[in-house]
């Protein structure tokens, strides 16, 4: 996530009229190949990173059981035989 | 109480147990949007039928299989004997694998998550780490009727002293003799690999000529506990199909059922004659065993009343089952284990 902010930001900065790296018309023309490159880098790296990052939130076994608060509320004391006793 | 069901999420992605997923070894429903869902099918304790750890470990696994930690057999020897065969059959059938049995231990039992003993359950040991030795939080459970509060003291009397000197129950009782090895024994006493005193304490080695000498004296006559047990320790009573046991303290001496050339210490165990009696098993040959049997207590000390006086024994002979200490109704094999030591001159 923090890839694609990161070019997301890179990308914007470079059509970002108040920069101080300011691009006129024919400057965009000029870089259209890195500014091609650079989106299509971005978009790899959300496809390739995505799935890692979506299927731990999806177990719900590591949801709740990681989770302080979820097991507290999900909690039942038992019910305690006293009769039963090891050696 | 929850927080023992905590798994330590840092272990995701570095203890290689959890490289596959938690259903690969539980089961369940990884995607069920409720507890209920998530739950359905669930294996609570994967290693107890051991295919699982026997992926990666089968070289414990394998001898775990016949290790009477796995298999409880210690427990079906000990009653056996009052059985006829039929009896035998019917507490095959119906009583052992759902009572007794029903505590042996699964690795994780030892491993992952403390056993559930009496429906408390104290749940993980370190948020889902696979440990090598918890003792407090696994041995003390299953054994925290008798032998842990001897050990710890918690009982009542002094502890132990290898427990005041920071031992802990693996120090004793290693993992060959917990894992099990190629034989296959019927009751703990008969394990190889189990302690003994004289694997620590060398006889000749004593500090002090007295030592020597009284050890030297009682050779093969008593056993180890009978001078250095501490004192008191539980005994059971009355137990019917796991309820109605009652523990009382108490110290006993006598002739050691399985070896009735030494004296040794003697606990009583709680079957009665109708012990069984819900399932239909009147044991017929009660009185082949007796209520006492040959035990280890606990809680070891190296000066006695025993060990600083001869008469304690001799003369006053404290501690020694007499005929009129038998249990009312008890086995009439308990009648072969009284004993009078010979008195000596003052």
């Amino acid at each position: 996530m923090d890839v694609l902010l990161s070019s997301c930001r890179s990308i914007s900065a470079l059509v970002d009229k108040d920069s101080a790296l300011r691009y006129k018309k024919q400057d965009i023309v000029k870089n259209k190949p890195v500014f091609v490159t650079a989106t299509i880098l971005a978009l790899f790296l959300v496809i390739a990173c995505l799935p890692s990052a979506l299927s731990s939130e999806i177990t719900t076994c590591v949801q709740c059981h990681t989770s302080d608060r979820i097991l507290k509320s999900l909690y039942k004391p038992p019910q305690v035989d006293t009769s039963e006793g090891e050696g | 109480m929850y927080k023992a069901f905590l798994v330590d999420r840092s272990l995701i992605g570095k203890d290689i147990h959890f490289e596959e997923s938690c259903s690969s070894c539980h089961k369940g429903n990884e995607k069920g949007p409720t507890r209920a869902a998530a739950h359905k099918g669930l294996v609570a304790r994967p290693s107890k039928s051991m295919e699982t750890c026997e992926k990666c470990h089968d070289n414990i696994t394998k001898p775990f299989k016949t290790a009477l930690h796995y298999t409880s057999e210690g427990q079906r020897h000990g009653v056996s004997g009052r059985f006829s065969q039929n009896e035998q059959k019917v507490f095959n059938e119906k009583v052992f694998e759902q009572s007794c049995r029903s505590c042996h231990a699964s690795c994780g039992d030892c491993h992952v998550k403390a056993p559930v003993i009496g429906g408390v359950n104290t749940g993980l040991l370190k948020g889902h780490r696979f440990v090598k030795r918890d003792e407090g939080k696994t041995c003390a459970l299953c054994h925290g009727g008798r032998v842990y509060p001897e050990f710890t003291g918690e009982y009542g009397g002094a502890a132990d002293i290898h427990y005041q000197k920071g031992m802990i129950c693996v120090d004793c009782h290693k993992k060959g003799e917990l894992h099990g090895a190629a034989a296959v024994y019927k009751f703990r006493k008969e394990v190889e690999e189990r302690p003994r005193c004289t694997n620590c304490h060398k006889v000749g080695e004593e500090k002090t000529e007295l030592a020597k000498s009284s050890h030297a004296q009682h050779k093969e006559k008593l056993s180890c506990y009978t001078c250095h047990s501490g004192g008191a320790y539980r005994n059971c009573y009355d137990c019917h199909l796991g309820k109605g046991a009652a523990g009382k303290p108490g110290f006993i001496l006598g002739l050691n059922p399985r070896d009735k050339k030494t004296v040794t210490t003697l606990r009583v165990i709680p079957a009665v004659r109708d012990t069984f009696k819900p399932a239909g098993i009147a044991m017929e040959q009660f009185d082949r065993l007796p209520n006492y049997w040959d035990t280890t207590p606990h809680n070891i000390r190296k000066r006695t009343e025993r060990t600083r006086s001869c008469e304690v024994c001799h003369n006053e002979k404290k501690n020694f089952l007499t005929k009129d200490m038998l249990l009312k109704n008890g086995s009439k094999a308990n009648e072969g284990l009284v004993y009078a030591p010979k008195p000596i001159k003052k």
